[in-house]
């Protein structure tokens, strides 16, 4: 039994949503393969919307179900001693999204995303040496992970010899960031680093524009989530931020194009929400949560148990585990990611492009952004099997008969031609 | 200079909107001495309910009207259903945990719903542009609107209230509603005008902030605490004072970004945005010690004033 925990309503809702649904599929997949060691897979879900009643929901997890291990939460503050009730039990716990902080308190803590040193790195890496700018103004969010995230940045920007012009603080509920953006825009900085959430961010970024400053901006992994692109529109463009690097082979792979129509089947994935796209909200943290379930029988097989300690024990020494969008290795502080896995990319009319970062094939760039903006559940010049052919057959016949959806692809204008690079 | 005038014109237009928020908790006190927790939640629907308008073909204008509607009628539901009932005798408290349950329940259906996500609002008044003012400062022409508009419906309710004979038997249920009956006023009448107005009024103010804060059903409680603030600080039963009393938060709010802004967060750690909210409820407090009725307001009659 895996227990997953995570948020189904709030502003982390997106993220506790795929993390379950991306478990779930895994263990469905297992389980009609026969399951595990001929015992079926089974996943309890908890929910942890409300973070002040965490650690009595873990306690009552352990309790009742008594996990071989536990997928998140996506904050990782209550878990970092030794003293909460899944290190207690000696049980593991794999965290997505948890990305402030160390994690080398809790032996039984496994960080499966970005660690915010990590992405700070890759952020001042790039601003510094591939763009070669050096005024740089920092926002972040008034919380743990904010301020852990801009004091990381702050300290790599600093040892690449970058001058911090300004570094503020926004609440995240703040209803209107427009001065504090005209006040980075009168330090005359060449970038503005963003580590807040997907909301603000998109405030932040829409009143940039408004005022008239195109800085380059860049952020974190958290703008990956769609609500940022959904949120900010047009203002995305050209939008910088930190990505796990995922090779051409993987990307444009088998494995991942049936991820995703197994994905949609059962869940629908659907276009980026209140824009005129065809671009895919793509569940990246159920990718994430379907490899963790993996991971895990992974270690319980090579530990030949379903105990927690010895599943523990096996986690640490996972190497070169083939998941759907990555290899996984965990290093000796148990971190699933690495300076080498993260990558920068940047967003074009809504659609992913990795060609300011990541070197990258031109002719497979393109051949992505094309498949992005004109298909959006999964790459459709990819689905040459009977399963995708069926599916194509669907959803066409629901955009052709559904009189709202007619109308939007009457209305539907193909986007503009992907710039070349920053 | 720029960004002092950035500053005070944010702080005027949240303050617009957390004036008109205000002026309806006020109200509702007013004439029922009951407190509306669920302000913040009626206005994020009549919200959500615009932009269901607006998808579904109409014009800005009717999204407009259909959300004022639904946050009038939602208003009038809520004294129909909650207020009224339960509101059996002047000591009785059971209304409170009505007003919470119905608060709750409309949270909830929302959130089925729409989620827990934001939604982008495409109606902002006068565009999406900028101006630009001497001295530099460049703030969003919406600002201009709300400021505008905020100013239009603060002043029309109080004509409404001070010079009709609807306003005067508001103002009189407001001093004696018993009074008010034996003189033939019908005060549940009144009483019902008054929440749509005040239900009606708050949702105009989240229909003009909202392209700035995007909408989610959390922008409820949020509107709810802020207006809770300004009215106070205004001082509860009083028009002008809920007015003055979200400028004056609006101002307040943003002059504590001034202060980081310039500097004071490297003086001092405690001038750090987490504590912003602080400093507000701070100042509440010490108004509330030196004048407990508020700004404008009096802690010791019963009336509009």
């Amino acid at each position: 039994m895996i227990g997953v925990v995570g948020p189904t309503s709030g502003q982390f809702a997106q993220i506790g949503i795929e993390v379950r649904n991306g478990a779930t599929l895994a263990a469905e997949q297992i389980n009609r393969r026969g399951g595990f060691r001929g015992k079926k897979v089974r996943i309890v879900f908890r929910d942890d919307s409300d973070r002040s009643t965490l650690i009595r929901t873990l306690r009552d997890l352990v309790d009742r179900e008594k996990p071989s291990a536990v997928i998140g939460p996506e904050t990782v503050a209550p878990l970092r001693s030794q003293n909460n009730p899944l290190a207690r039990a000696s049980i593991p716990s794999l965290t997505i999204g948890g990305s402030a902080g160390s994690i080398s308190g809790n032996q039984f803590l496994f960080r499966l995303s970005p660690a915010n040193r990590e992405i700070a790195s890759v952020m001042a890496e790039w601003v510094t040496r591939t763009r070669g700018m050096k005024k740089v103004a920092i926002i972040s969010s008034s919380d743990e992970w904010g301020s852990d995230g801009a004091k990381a940045l702050r300290s790599k920007l600093t040892s690449l010899g970058a001058e911090i012009v300004s570094s503020n603080q926004v609440q995240p509920d703040s209803l209107d960031p427009g001065p504090l953006v005209q006040a980075m825009r009168d330090t005359r900085a060449e970038v503005l680093a963003l580590w807040v959430r997907p909301e603000q961010a998109a405030r932040i970024a829409s009143a940039a524009r408004v005022i008239g400053w195109a800085p380059q901006i860049v952020g974190p992994d958290v703008l990956l989530e769609s609500k940022f692109r959904s949120l900010a529109g047009p203002d995305s463009d050209n939008v910088a931020f930190v990505a796990p690097r995922i090779s051409e082979d993987e990307w444009f792979g088998r494995d991942l194009r049936d991820w995703f129509l197994e994905y949609h089947r059962r869940f629908t994935i659907l276009p980026i929400a209140d824009q005129r796209t065809l671009v895919a909200d793509v569940p990246f943290n159920a990718v994430a949560a379907y490899d963790a379930v993996n991971v895990i029988l992974d270690a319980a097989a090579r530990s030949d148990s379903e105990d927690p300690s010895r599943i523990a024990s096996a986690l640490k020494n996972t190497k070169g585990f083939e998941g759907v969008i990555r290899s996984y290795t965990f290093t000796k502080s148990r971190e699933a990611y690495t300076l080498k896995d993260l990558s920068i990319a940047r967003f074009f009319n809504l659609a992913l492009l990795y060609d300011v970062g990541q070197q990258v094939d031109v002719e497979r760039q393109i051949a992505f952004y094309k498949v992005q903006v004109s298909a959006y559940y999964v790459p459709e010049r990819y689905l040459d099997t009977d399963a995708g052919e069926k599916l194509v057959e669907r959803v066409l016949e629901d955009v052709l008969t559904n009189p709202e959806k007619v109308e939007f692809f009457k209305a539907y204008e193909p986007p503009r031609r992907a710039p070349g690079r920053i | 200079m720029d960004l002092v005038g950035q500053v005070i014109v944010a702080g005027l237009g949240t303050g617009a909107v957390y004036a008109l928020i205000a002026y309806g908790i006020s109200l509702v006190w007013a004439v029922s001495r009951t407190l509306n927790f669920a302000h913040g939640d009626i206005l994020m629907v009549g919200v959500f309910s615009s932009l269901i308008a607006l998808s579904s073909g109409s014009s800005g204008l009717a999204a407009i009207a259909i959300a004022i509607l639904v946050g009038a009628v939602l208003g009038v539901a809520l004294n129909k259903m909650v207020f009224s009932p339960l509101r059996v005798s002047r000591g009785s408290l059971t209304w409170v945990l009505g007003v919470v349950v119905f608060a709750a329940v409309i949270r909830n259906v929302a959130t089925l719903i729409f989620e827990s996500r934001s939604y982008p609002a495409p109606f902002a008044l006068g565009g999406d542009g900028h101006v630009s003012i001497p001295g530099g400062a460049v703030f969003r022409v919406s600002y201009l609107w709300l400021v505008a508009v905020a100013v239009v419906a603060g002043l029309s309710l109080e004509l409404l209230l001070r010079k009709t004979a609807f306003g005067r038997s508001v103002r009189a249920v407001a001093a004696s509603r018993t009074t008010a009956e034996l003189m033939g006023i019908d005060s549940e009448k009144v009483m019902t005008i008054v929440f749509a107005l005040a239900a009606g009024t708050g949702t105009l103010a989240g229909l003009l902030i909202a392209p700035v804060t995007f909408v989610s059903v959390s922008l409820g409680w949020l509107f709810t605490l802020k207006g809770f603030v300004a009215a106070v600080l205004g001082g509860m039963g009083s028009g002008k004072g809920a007015l003055l009393g979200g400028l004056a938060l609006g101002l307040l709010e943003q002059g504590l970004v001034l202060a980081e802004l310039t500097g004071s967060q490297s003086v001092s750690p405690a001038f750090a945005a987490g504590y912003r909210d602080a400093y507000v409820f701070l100042l509440l407090i010490a108004v509330l010690l030196i004048r407990p009725g508020g700004l404008f307001g009096s802690a010791s009659t019963d009336r509009w004033s």
